[in-house]
């Protein structure tokens, strides 16, 4: 398996994760959406440092070459992922209303 | 930077994420418990995810940029630090998006009929005040 299809199978789970298993759907909301731009800005920093200086290296043979501040364009897939876990966790443990689950949809 | 490299840009990142916290009173690290059992488990899953890429040979690490503190699996001790200041900082930019979007709120429902209103509405998207206000 390359980083590509990792990178890939870790979307899926993690959106099914958010739609399906804790049905927490922060996708189809507002609020994920600008606090990912947010957090993409700085991972993007946070790339081009670890990446750009080489404190992590990749093997090409497990990428697919493009690049975005200068970390493999997979790196975009793996943080999404990262976040979108992240924030379905974190929003199932909270004490959701149903007031605010609307708000989060209505956005 | 030398072998503090990646421990700087951890560094960066709370930095970046921390005063949140305070300014917005986001109350995420006051509630530590749900912090332990979100971070917990999604950090365990993506260092499963990092100790397999190390051994498959996707990635690696330059030794001259870390502390020098090896875990089993060949990680750096800052990646583990990673998968945790990482999903900290999406929380509380989460928290902090939600909490100024819930004062906005608060803010138009105080003038239905401004937010309803066609000319009203478009007054109050180009308030630069909003912001402000909502702190």
């Amino acid at each position: 398996m390359t980083y590509t299809l990792a990178a890939g199978l870790a979307v899926v789970a993690a959106l099914a994760l958010d739609l399906v298993g804790l049905r927490t759907r922060l996708v189809l909301g507002r609020v994920f959406w600008l606090s990912y731009a947010i957090t993409l800005f700085f991972q993007l920093l946070a790339n081009g440092v670890l990446a750009g200086r080489g404190v992590v290296r990749y093997d090409p043979a497990a990428i697919l070459g493009p690049r975005v501040a200068a970390a493999p364009v997979e790196d975009l897939a793996f943080g999404f992922a990262l976040v979108l876990t992240t924030l379905a966790v974190w929003s199932r443990l909270g004490r959701t209303t149903t007031l605010d689950r609307k708000a989060t949809l209505d956005r | 930077m030398g072998t503090v490299t990646y421990l700087a840009v951890l560094g960066g990142c709370l930095a970046c994420a921390l005063w949140l916290e305070p300014v917005l009173r986001v109350g995420v690290l006051r509630q530590w418990r749900r912090l332990a059992l979100t971070l917990v488990p999604v950090a365990a899953g993506f260092l499963a995810w990092d100790v397999a890429a190390v051994a498959a040979g996707h990635w690696s690490f330059d030794g001259r940029q870390v502390v020098g503190v090896w875990l089993p699996g060949g990680l750096p001790v800052e990646e583990v630090l990673f998968f945790l200041v990482v999903p900290l900082c999406a929380i509380l930019g989460f928290e902090a998006v939600r909490s100024v979007l819930a004062r906005r709120g608060v803010l138009a429902r105080r003038g239905v009929l401004a937010r309803r209103g066609g000319p009203a509405r478009r007054d109050q998207a180009a308030e630069p005040d909003g912001r402000r206000v909502t702190r």
